[in-house]
């Protein structure tokens, strides 16, 4: 790597943590691109000639976010065991893990995706779906294992399972959740979807 | 059995003054519904943060100033435009809920009449459910009350399965209701991002509160 190449390396570093820092503490809406530039001590020229804009600033860092946590699911699934509510509940913990420790990211995130720009909503798509395939693993493991009916719907129930998981950050949000508690909440709901309110088949035919 | 009158702490409409208005009151009073109007337009097309308080005047063929003689702030606008649709779905949700039969089919009729009756704000239903967490704290307060009470309404419904025994109580009624709302907002959102028209998303959301009632469990 050249002088020059590792100058714009260097500065792209800078940028990125320090946009980081900013969407933190601020928000991502509320940041702008000279005020990252002001952070990160370059000119607002140089953040632009590492980054067009600023949503391409954000979608850098959530594509690190996503690649941390495909990361540390991918060493973790070959060791998941258990039911299939067991499954669904360590993926939704360990990104609730990864994604909970910049929540706000995460709400910007979710808040910024009506008017996204297309590239950007399409990478964004790909990464959910990549959540997606694991929520449906876990759930053909629970039909094939007979612990859930062969019939169920798979599209319905992981939209529900995404729909969620999603959601919940919005709970985090409003009732100060950290990931821990997060993952407490997630892990009822789990509970619920699984095996549902009907009273056992006992006490309803009692 | 008999549905459960069901009350809810929704705050009432600001509804034009009833006494005549002045020339003075009726031309602010159309000022703001033009101003509404537009809003209520760029908000839907652009989302909250995206329509500016100058697009939405501009829009309204007005001055960025007449537009804060009648709102103090986005936010206030915004909250103007979207209570709205709030009562119009908390009227659909109560009549849903009033109607005769079991758990399953009160709630899919609060899905049906919810979905139909905003359908044309959908995309306000979104940018509201989306809305950047950066807004003040008292609009996030009036958020959650709101929340709150619907999510209360799916709760009664679900504390009326219980008394009749159709459906267990294992201490996680309001969590259920929570998630039934959680999923009847998310509708929105899917169905503006697949285009399904309000009796698919209401279909779609009934299917899935049949899942969360009957469970996946096989028997």
């Amino acid at each position: 790597m050249g002088q020059r190449d590792r100058q714009k390396q260097q500065t792209r570093e800078r940028v990125v943590a320090a946009a980081r820092e900013l969407f933190d503490e601020i928000g991502y809406e509320n940041t702008t691109v000279r005020m990252i530039a002001l952070r990160a001590g370059v000119s607002v020229g140089s953040v632009f000639t590492t980054f067009d804009s600023k949503v391409a600033v954000f979608n850098h860092i959530l594509f690190e976010r996503f690649e941390a946590l495909f990361a540390e699911l991918d060493r973790i699934l070959p060791y998941l065991k258990g039911s299939a509510a067991d499954r669904l509940c360590s993926i939704m913990s360990i990104a609730y893990g990864v994604e909970g420790r910049d929540l706000k990211m995460m709400m910007a995130h979710l808040a910024a995706s009506h008017g996204w720009p297309p590239e950007i909503e399409a990478q964004s798509r790909q990464r959910m779906a990549r959540l997606e395939a694991l929520f449906r693993a876990a759930l053909d493991h629970g039909v094939t294992s007979g612990e859930l009916c062969g019939d169920l719907d798979l599209d319905l129930c992981v939209e529900m399972l995404r729909n969620l998981y999603l959601s919940n950050y919005r709970k985090a949000f409003y009732d100060r959740l950290d990931a821990q508690a997060l993952s407490a909440h997630a892990e009822r709901q789990v509970a619920i979807f699984i095996r549902g309110l009907r009273p056992e088949p006992l006490t309803a035919e009692g | 059995m008999k549905p459960t009158p069901l009350r809810t702490p929704f705050e009432p409409v600001e509804s034009p003054a009833n006494p005549p208005l002045n020339r003075r009151q009726a031309a602010k009073a159309r000022t703001r519904e033009r101003v509404m109007a537009a809003a209520r337009e760029l908000f839907m097309a652009q989302g909250y943060e995206g329509a500016t308080i100058r697009d939405i005047a501009r829009h309204a063929g007005m001055s960025t100033g007449a537009v804060f003689a009648s709102f103090s702030d986005k936010a206030d606008l915004f909250e103007a435009v979207f209570g709205h649709d709030v009562e119009i779905l908390a009227q659909a949700f109560r009549d849903g809920a009033g109607r005769a039969g079991d758990v399953l089919a009160r709630l899919s009729a609060m899905a049906e009449l919810g979905y139909d009756q905003t359908w044309d704000s959908r995309a306000m239903m979104a940018v509201a459910a989306a809305r950047d967490w950066t807004t003040p704290a008292e609009d996030d307060a009036r958020a959650r009350a709101r929340s709150r009470a619907f999510i209360g309404l799916i709760a009664e419904v679900l504390r009326d399965g219980v008394r009749t025994g159709e459906i267990g109580d294992r201490g996680d009624l309001r969590l259920t209701a929570e998630t039934l709302w959680d999923l009847f907002i998310a509708g929105y959102g899917h169905a503006l991002r697949e285009k399904a028209d309000a009796a698919q998303t209401a279909d779609r959301l009934a299917a899935q509160a049949r899942l969360v009632v009957t469970g996946l469990k096989a028997a």
